[in-house]
């Protein structure tokens, strides 16, 4: 009953509860929250005491890798998905209390909540995301499916009887989605991401250099030097790990191309959904999308030619959306204004 | 994945002012021509076609797509050329919109202060929600409280008036017991069934409040309420009187109509109203009254049937304890010889007690012949106000003690009903529902036993409601 009386001093929320980050855009103010999914646990009082929040967000982050004993800093998203649902429920109302705080404060925030989900995920991953939502006070909760929102985001003609594709990169998963008329034509997900980017950095570095770095290091290495496609400048990095061989930590510099050896095989991975993509697509949406190219957002499109490996291997124009890292959130936003203009059906929304 | 920090060329885009010079489509022909490129060249480098290259140099948007993939291929091709990409499309017209659409980030970072308040949060509506109740229930209750105690172990009836009643000229005055006073178990609530309001004008129960003085127990007796009687708009009077013999109830409601107000006069002789046929008349409340005279100190503890302790203290000699309750009681005293009993003014026959010091008795039921009264007022069977409306206070007088004779002769019960507003008086004569009082202590109890709060209620709803059924009859 409150909820509703609530609900007017709350606003529309759409969330890109992502792998990595969890961005909030609010209408009429744009993305207002653009944290890590990241929780810091603090134990108290010893092994089953009662936990609390140390951090969330940035601050959580830092903490990945660094914590003592009775601090945990947790990733409660793993693969597009949740992982850890009563963690990532305190995340989402910490992350939905923040945007509001400056709106009613005596009131429980209680907005309408649209987030996106991968479109591989099941209807247990789903239906776990609605729950965790409406956990963290979420008076409604609409479930769209990333790669539509990436496209509205992205601003394609989805409405339009044309097919465009569309590659969202994510921390945890790659989506890959031909849309037309508002709908899926054809999507596919691979649980690959910046994430295993990271651990493939990782896995090279032990294998080649006999030394152990922590997953910050690698997402700074990929973020700094990272490539896709060999480019004209090779850059280098000088990094710090432990030496596993001698135990201590020693200093090394590590060059572009050995990062893009390194991501061969997460690269493959991303190239062959997009070309099985492409084989799906029936022939009249596979010409236009031959046409116009497929547009790339998330995070992953920040990838140093990563649209120039994607060009070779395809021979499509490829595109990189216009400040990828937001379009999921954006494209959410989006569809919350259309489900308003247009009663809701708009979308294959859930 | 982890989102690769936007190139700082970018992020400056997005507070450069729009490059002036030649526009977006110029550069690129020139920078294509100036590497001598053609245009087929970069449509195959950029897997486009020439006609997009030329319309792309040409700004010729009717033959591109959306901004999103104009954008693209322009940043696509100045990148080609080696040129800053950002420069280009901030020069393209079009793509101005699509710049402009994008959003600022806000940077936001949680802090531990929102973390305290997330977790510190109780909801304003369940706290306003929790005070709300507590206030409604705090009032509630204190407003029940002045009215609860109708079943309650004692009562000094005509202590003060009533809580509910309404402006009254005059107050009532009382007789009542000393030990009244003393005791602690004078509750200075008095019951609306119970109570002694004002009887306006009539003095319905003078002639029963007369004849008991000499009992030396406490009596109520009704105020006389002189010429503002008129006025009164609501009298809700009850007169119970602790005369041995009658009993007195007297009933005037609010609204003036003719059916509602009643006096309600019985005078049962030598009877106890203890229990009440809740069919017959659920209102009726049973209690009886006890009174305790101390020859010598006694111990004493009563209980009620209810299990309420009534009493439970030393019993001073010369002293006189009046309590009411629900019969039948169970009696301690430690000093059985020093004490005498009366139950609703029939002596208790202590002789059986002389000898022994310490006495554990019931009483109250059968063998002391009580019996139960139901008076309904929906009953009546004779109404004096038909004959007479403008029966003057003899008339009623009158009226009360035919009716009491009435009594005597065949154990009918009778109801006076008297209507202060319009100056109409009626007695009216019911049927009596006499019950004896069974044996069985739990059976003879359990109907006119009820929760304290509903029979509070009830209780109070009939002081204010009038109409209802008259009322218990204290004796």
């Amino acid at each position: 009953m409150f909820s509703k009386i609530f609900g007017i001093f709350s606003n529309d929320l759409s969330i890109d509860l992502g792998t990595a980050n969890t961005l909030i855009y609010v209408r009429g103010q744009g993305i207002v929250l653009n944290e890590p999914s990241v929780v810091a646990i603090r134990q108290e009082r010893g092994p089953g005491g009662p936990r609390s929040i140390a951090a969330v967000g940035h601050e959580a982050k830092r903490m990945l890798g660094r914590t003592p004993g009775n601090i945990v800093a947790i990733r409660p998203m793993k693969d597009g998905v949740i992982a850890d649902f009563t963690i990532t429920e305190k995340m989402l109302q910490t992350f939905i209390k923040k945007v509001h705080e400056d709106k009613f404060r005596f009131f429980r925030p209680s907005p309408r909540v649209l987030i996106c989900v991968p479109c591989g995920s099941t209807q247990v991953e789903r239906r776990a995301i609605r729950e965790s939502a409406a956990g963290a006070g979420a008076r409604e909760v609409y479930l769209i499916e990333e790669p539509m929102a990436a496209a509205i985001g992205a601003g394609l003609p989805v409405s339009e009887a044309r097919g465009s594709m569309v590659l969202d990169i994510g921390g945890g998963t790659t989506e890959v989605a031909i849309i037309s008329l508002a709908g899926i034509v054809y999507s596919a997900s691979v649980r690959i991401g910046g994430d295993r980017f990271d651990e493939a950095i990782i896995n090279y570095i032990r294998r080649n250099y006999g030394t152990l770095i922590g997953e910050a290091t690698a997402e700074h290495i990929k973020k700094n030097i990272g490539t896709a496609y060999p480019g004209d400048e090779v850059r280098e990095i000088e990094i710090k790990g432990r030496n596993l061989a001698e135990g201590v930590p020693r200093s090394f510099i590590i060059n572009s191309n050995e990062i893009l050896e390194a991501l061969q095989d997460p690269l493959a991975g991303i190239v062959s959904a997009v070309k099985t993509a492409l084989e799906q697509t029936p022939p009249e949406l596979g010409s236009d999308v031959a046409e116009r190219g497929m547009v790339l957002t998330g995070g992953g499109a920040l990838l140093r030619n990563l649209d120039r490996l994607l060009t070779e291997e395809t021979g499509l124009p490829v595109v990189i959306a216009e400040d990828p890292l937001t379009c999921v959130a954006r494209g959410g936003g989006r569809a919350l204004e259309m489900m308003d203009e247009h009663g809701g059906e708009i979308f294959a929304m859930e | 994945m982890e989102p690769v920090e936007l190139q700082a060329a970018e992020a400056e885009t997005l507070v450069t002012p729009r490059v002036t010079g030649p526009s977006g489509g110029a550069r690129l022909r020139q920078a294509r021509e100036s590497r001598h490129l053609s245009v087929d060249q970069v449509a195959s480098e950029l897997r486009l076609t020439p006609r997009q290259i030329i319309a792309l140099e040409e700004e010729n948007f009717a033959q591109l797509p959306e901004p999103t993939y104009v954008c693209g291929y322009v940043r696509a091709y100045a990148k080609f050329l080696q040129l800053a990409s950002n420069e280009v499309v901030d020069a393209y017209p079009n793509l101005e919109a699509l710049r402009a659409d994008k959003v600022p980030v806000v940077e936001s970072r949680i802090t531990s202060a929102d973390l305290a308040a997330v977790h510190a949060d109780i909801p304003f509506s369940l706290a306003a929600l929790t005070v709300l109740l507590v206030v409604v229930s705090a009032w509630y209750f204190s407003r029940n409280s002045d009215t609860s105690v109708v079943p309650s172990a004692l009562e000094i009836s005509a202590k003060q008036p009533t809580v509910d009643s309404t402006p009254i000229p005059e107050t009532v005055p009382t007789l009542t017991a000393e030990e009244a006073e003393s005791d602690g178990f004078v509750t200075p609530d008095a019951t609306p069934a119970l109570a002694v309001e004002q009887m306006p004008e009539s003095r319905v129960a003078d002639d029963a409040v007369a004849t008991v003085t000499d009992a030396a127990q406490e009596i109520s007796v009704p105020a006389v309420a002189s010429s503002a009687s008129a006025e009164l708009e609501t009298a809700s009077a009850a007169v119970v009187a602790a005369e041995p013999e009658v009993t007195s109830t007297v009933d005037m409601p609010t609204d003036a109509t003719p059916a509602a107000p009643a006096i309600a006069a019985s005078v049962p002789d030598r009877v106890a109203v203890t229990a009440v046929d809740s069919a017959s008349s659920p209102e009726l409340l049973p209690a009886s009254q006890l009174v305790i005279t101390y020859a010598q100190d006694s111990w004493t503890d009563i209980t009620d049937a209810r299990d309420m302790h009534l009493l439970y203290k030393l019993g001073r000699a010369g002293s006189q304890i009046m309590l009411t309750g629900v019969a039948p009681f169970r009696v301690f005293f430690g000093y059985a010889p020093g004490v005498a009993l009366t139950l609703n003014g029939d002596p208790v026959n202590m002789t059986p007690y002389q000898s022994m010091a310490k006495v554990n008795i019931k009483i109250g039921s059968k063998r002391h012949n009580t019996l139960a009264f139901t008076v309904r007022a929906d009953e009546t069977t004779e109404t004096l106000a038909d004959k007479a409306p403008e029966l003057a206070d003899q008339d009623l007088e009158q009226a009360r003690k035919v009716l009491r004779q009435s009594v005597a002769d065949d154990g009918a019960q009778v109801t006076a009903v008297a209507s202060p507003g319009t100056g109409k008086k009626t007695a009216t004569k019911a049927p009596v529902q006499r019950k004896t009082e069974r044996d069985d202590f739990g059976a003879q109890m359990a109907p006119p036993i009820r929760d304290k709060s509903t029979s509070s209620n009830k209780s109070e709803g009939r002081t204010r409601s009038g109409p209802a059924p008259i009322t218990n009859l204290f004796d």
